[in-house]
């Protein structure tokens, strides 16, 4: 391998496309440094959050929205399309949203740490490569690179018990799914001798079925873990209880956004030779899924553990309209997952406020009356339970609303009776949340603090789930032609 | 159709145990002994408040490591494969690849994540 | 049928007007909540009486005041409303009823905590009624449908009686549950619009024209049912209402009442006959045999009670059970007979819940044995008992005669037997409208052992006064309603293919 050819065939000024990777990146190296450098001190933690909003801002300004067509850079192993896109300015914003919650969540439990900053960054880039990618060691990397991230975050606050059980049950089935994702995508490798997922599916015929059928299961099996689905589920709500609750709404939110991302993008190239088995078990995972998810969750009395069940019920949601192997499926699970992600941080960002408050631990009685002690909190913390409910218009009713849709459309109508189901079971305990904040006595005093900034994240992500919900086109126009297109591309081949 | 019997085995396997636990719940007496949940350690009462005990975090550093160096290795394993082809290139390519690595290794030891001796009594 | 826009943005103008009053009550001090809420719904009520000028009573089956802005142009789903006939009655009942709730709640005593959001609750429920009776677009009709919930929660769970929080939590999973599959059914439906037309639809009166199979059909109609069956409710799915309006304030009840089960009923009228003809000609029987089920079942749990809430909220049932066993005889007569007894009924049950109401606010109980005989001790407010319950017992000249009449006209149209069932369950709301009657009236100590109340007066008078009068004007010039909303009916029935034009 000659190493003057290599370097000919790098076109250098590919890596514009790159700059909001290469930004995040330049970020978590000048915080690395700052960590370093400077003293421990009120400034440092103060210059590192407005570092970290820079570089974010910076970030998102480096987006060139002109060159947003459908391009293989690299020599095919990134993409630069809309759904990346969409899905890099989401985690963006997502991150920008946190960040100001961590900041105080780190003052009051009086032990902070400036890691975490650099090491958001670092899952953010593990995050942003993984949503434009079809190459399997970009997307196994960067599978790693955002694992390993919420790992090292999971277990930051060594205070109680609980944060190691459920860091330590995360490190070793996290670490198993790797495995097995490599293990699968071997098996991919050996039946196309292509490291592309497109011309791996492309390449489906009846030698090399089977090496390719079990390097998908296996393959996919890694992102079946990450995002939740039973029955491989088991360390998703320890997992979420032990981390910090910011971090725990960072990863439900952006961090299942990212695991999603190339899930959607291999569904239109699950051809019609792998189509009637893909639905049986896909749909069959998510019915599991929606059921198990809801019921466990409603018999939660630790709030922050429902909210991880209840994120695992999503999980159930999206990948049952990923059964039905439309565009118009595509389209709603793609918009399903972009608001999910909206509603779950808003719950788990309300709930990081709320635990700032000594009496304050998440307990599901201690929510009593919560309308008396702070009417903003309760306001937005019922606006985001009946988001997650799916009651109109917020941005819930839309997603479920294109979820039955999807499932109409091709005639899948007892997933559609079970996602009835699975949504009456959660009515169960979201509408229990709403009456007790509102129409208990007060169970414990307490005035939460919470500063201008994170006011205005909790602001924005209500605005959202509002503004979102009773204006869809907004996103829908974006996400029809993404969904189109990804379908043309996939017949096209 | 060629594996009916593998899922004919799954469906008796979850179909027995499901059976099986269920009907011992339904049938079965329910007395409730006060000492029926109480953790068993050979009769001994408990030290603490529960039987879980928290553990050394350097367990969790070490899981954390492993991963990292143990892919590491896989990655080394088809480099070692096709390092006659490679040549040159090859060999400093990999040399990169480590030297990054081995910075890793010593942030890992100055940050005392290798430090495994401890007393007894902080376990 | 034509989309006529004079006029058009009024509709939207009624609907906004109740979200500035509650931002207006919102950020001003507590002691300018009550004129302000007074004032705003006075005015969306005047707003929906103005629309009237805009109908041509010639030609009242096109749709007026008509606007559409797309939403998803792509899923065909837009924000369309407009009014025809049929809408214009309920959108001027739902206006009126809750200009009525808010005027009695200004003077209402129980409700003394928390007013600016007891306001604002109301005034969102009338915003989001007037979307469910003006929506020609399934997915907006379900979201407003869906969105009366929310508001109604927090008024059954906060400012109710004792057993408040075990009926809110009913009322909202029961309703939203089943309202899941109404969803479900949309969706369908606007599916089979996509594999017959090409394009995803949700416009009402283009789904109209849309053929789809029996099967099909009876499927979508049993779904549609589920959700409509619940709000209506029928029974065995009636179970929530006796809770919900029992433990609800008078002003809740009255909402719930007069207009919340109303909604059911429209929209069984609407879209359960109007979208899947061929079925509702199939199941006509079943649905008529529950309805007149409702109505006997009803009545007997309505005799059994020895609470007047209760007592009044199973009485509703009952009605409803003649509405919807009126409707699906599927010809005029049974059509004319199901409208007219919504409306009466919402009358009625609106000033039944406020003779319960009010005479909880002078004894405190709602016990049947402690507040027999009350009722003789305060003059003009007996005359008003008197007159609602003969009136909502069918007497000839009250409301509820010509809805009961005309069910038996149109029953007599498919069979004798039928007719006869009929004219013996509606003997039972004449027996429970009697025990009610005999129980304020007759029964109790004759001796003076009551303390002599004040009777009813000011605000309070003027709103019952207004209803009994309204429940008159129905029982003897019916054809004033008739006239508002009868092409919109032969359209329907024209749709079912009964009548030949």
């Amino acid at each position: 391998m000659d190493i003057r050819l290599l370097l000919g065939s790098t076109n250098l000024y590919e890596f514009k496309y790159l700059l909001p990777e290469i930004t995040v990146f330049v970020g978590a190296f000048v915080l690395f440094l700052l960590d370093i450098v400077m003293k421990n001190s009120e400034t440092k933690k103060r210059v590192f959050l407005w570092i970290s909003i820079l570089f974010l801002a910076l970030s998102m300004l480096s987006f060139s929205f002109k060159n947003a067509f459908f391009k293989d850079v690299f020599s095919g192993t990134y993409t630069i399309d809309t759904l990346g896109m969409f899905s890099k300015i989401f985690e963006i914003v997502l991150t920008l949203l946190v960040l100001p919650f961590l900041h105080t969540y780190m003052n009051k439990k009086n032990t902070f740490y400036y890691e975490i900053y650099y090491i958001i960054f670092l899952s953010l880039l593990g995050m942003m490569t993984l949503s434009s990618s079809y190459n399997l060691i970009v997307i196994y990397v960067s599978l790693e690179m955002v694992s390993i991230s919420f790992y090292i975050m999971t277990a930051l606050f060594r205070g109680s018990f609980i944060s190691k059980e459920g860091a330590y049950k995360y490190l070793i089935i996290g670490g198993i799914s790797i495995i097995i994702a490599l293990y699968g995508a071997a098996f991919m490798y050996a039946a196309s001798k292509s490291l592309d997922i497109r011309a791996i599916m492309s390449s489906y015929n009846d030698a090399n079925a089977v090496y390719l059928i079990v390097g998908m299961i296996l393959f996919l099996l890694a992102f079946a873990i990450k995002i939740g689905i039973i029955p491989f589920h088991f360390w998703l709500p320890d997992a979420y209880t032990a981390a910090p609750t910011p971090i725990t709404g960072f990863m439900a939110s952006a961090g299942k956004l990212a695991f999603f991302i190339p899930l959607l993008r291999l569904v239109p190239y699950v051809n019609q030779h792998l189509y009637s088995s893909w639905m049986i078990s896909v749909s069959i995972l998510a019915a599991a899924t929606m059921i198990v998810g809801n019921a466990l969750a409603l018999v939660q009395s630790d709030l922050k553990r429902l909210l991880a069940y209840s994120s695992i019920a999503h999980s159930g949601y999206i990948l049952s309209v990923l059964s039905s192997n439309s565009s118009m499926g595509l389209k709603a699970a793609i918009y399903f997952v972009f608001v999910y992600s909206v509603m779950g941080l808003g719950a788990f960002l309300v709930l990081s406020v709320l635990e700032q408050a000594e009496e304050w631990d998440n307990q599901l009685p201690k929510i009593g009356g919560l309308y008396r002690n702070t009417g903003f909190l309760s306001i937005s913390f019922a606006v985001f339970i009946f988001a997650l409910l799916g009651i109109p218009p917020t941005v819930g009713f839309v997603g479920k609303a294109l979820v039955f849709l999807g499932l109409a459309i091709k005639n899948i109508y007892w997933l559609g009776f079970v996602l009835i189901l699975a949504t009456a079971i959660s009515t169960g305990y979201y509408v229990r949340i709403v009456v007790l904040m509102f129409m208990k006595d007060v169970e414990v005093r307490f005035k939460p603090h919470y500063d201008i900034l994170e006011n205005v994240s909790i602001s924005l992500l209500v605005f959202l789930t509002f503004v979102l919900g009773m204006f869809p086109f907004v996103l829908w126009n974006g996400i029809s032609n993404i969904s189109e297109f990804l379908f043309k591309i996939a017949n096209l081949r | 159709m060629a594996y009916i019997g593998l899922l004919s085995l799954l469906i008796v396997m979850l179909g027995l145990s499901v059976v099986l636990i269920s009907l011992n719940w339904l049938l079965g007496p329910k007395k409730k002994e006060p000492y029926k949940t109480y953790p068993y350690e050979c009769g001994v009462p408990l030290y603490d408040d529960t039987a879980q005990t928290t553990f050394h975090q350097g367990y969790y550093i070490l899981g954390l490591l492993l991963l990292l160096f143990d892919i590491e290795v896989a990655y080394l394993f088809p480099w070692a494969v096709v390092y006659n082809y490679l040549g040159m290139f090859g060999f400093i390519e990999v040399f990169l690849f480590l030297l990054i690595l081995t910075f890793g290794l010593v942030y890992a030891w100055k940050k005392e994540a290798l430090d495994w001796q401890f007393d007894l009594e902080s376990l | 049928m034509e989309y006529i826009t004079n006029g058009s943005g009024l509709i939207s103008i009624s609907m906004l007007i109740p979200i500035a009053t509650t931002i207006l009550i919102v950020f001003l001090s507590e002691k300018f909540t009550k004129p302000i809420a007074f004032v705003g719904s006075l005015i969306t009520f005047l707003i929906s009486l103005y629309t009237i000028k805009f109908l041509n009573f010639s030609h009242l089956s096109d749709i007026y005041l008509y606007e559409n802005y797309p939403i998803i142009k792509e899923l065909g789903i837009s924000y369309a409303v407009g009014v025809d006939g049929l809408s214009e009655v309920f959108y001027i009942l739902s206006t009126f009823i809750s200009f009525l709730a808010i005027a009695w709640s200004v003077k209402d005593i129980q409700i003394k905590s928390r007013l600016k959001e007891y306001y604002s609750m109301f005034l969102l429920t009338t915003t989001f009624l007037i979307g469910v009776f003006t929506a020609w677009d399934l997915i907006l009709f379900y979201i407003f449908y869906e969105l009366t919930l929310v508001p109604m929660i927090f008024v059954i769970g906060v400012w109710g009686y004792k057993l408040r929080l075990y009926s809110a939590y009913k009322f909202f999973i029961y309703i939203f549950i089943s309202s899941l599959f109404l969803l479900f059914g949309i969706m369908i439906l606007s599916a089979d619009s996509f594999k017959q037309t090409g394009h995803f639809n949700a416009f009402y009166p283009t789904l109209v024209h849309l053929h789809l199979p029996l099967n099909e059909q009876i499927f979508l109609f049993l779904l549609f049912f589920i959700a409509f069956a619940v709000k209506t409710p029928l029974v065995p799915f009636h179970t929530w209402l006796p809770d919900a309006h029992g433990e609800a304030p008078t002003a809740g009840s009255v909402v719930l009442a007069a207009i919340l089960l109303k909604m059911g009923s429209y929209a069984f009228l609407r879209f359960n006959i109007g979208l899947f003809p061929e079925a509702a000609k199939h199941l006509w029987l079943v649905m008529v045999f529950i309805g007149i089920l409702t109505i006997i079942y009803a009545s007997w749990m309505t005799i059994a009670q020895n609470n007047i809430k209760r007592f009044v909220a199973y009485s509703s049932v009952s009605h409803m059970g003649f509405i919807v066993a009126a409707m699906f005889m599927l010809n005029f007569q049974g059509f004319r007979a199901s409208v007219l007894e919504m409306v009466a009924h919402g009358f009625s049950s609106a000033s039944l819940f406020m003779i319960a109401g009010f005479i909880y606010n002078r004894l405190h109980s709602f016990n049947t044995k402690t507040i027999a005989g009350s009722v003789r001790y305060m003059p003009i407010f007996s005359i008003l008992v008197a007159l609602t319950g003969f009136s909502a017992m069918g007497l000839p000249g009250g409301s509820s005669f010509w809805g009961k009449f005309l069910t038996i006209v149109s029953a007599k149209e498919h069979s004798l037997d039928l007719a006869l069932i009929v004219i013996v369950s509606a003997f039972f709301s004449a027996i429970y409208m009697l025990y009610f009657l005999r129980n304020l009236f007759l029964e109790g100590k004759t001796e003076g052992s009551f303390l002599i109340f004040t009777d009813i007066r000011g605000i309070k008078l003027t709103v019952m006064l207004s209803l009994v009068v309204l429940m008159f004007t129905i029982g003897l010039f019916p054809f004033l309603f008739f006239n508002i909303f009868d092409a919109s009916i032969l359209n329907i029935l024209h749709i079912v293919g009964m009548v030949k034009r």
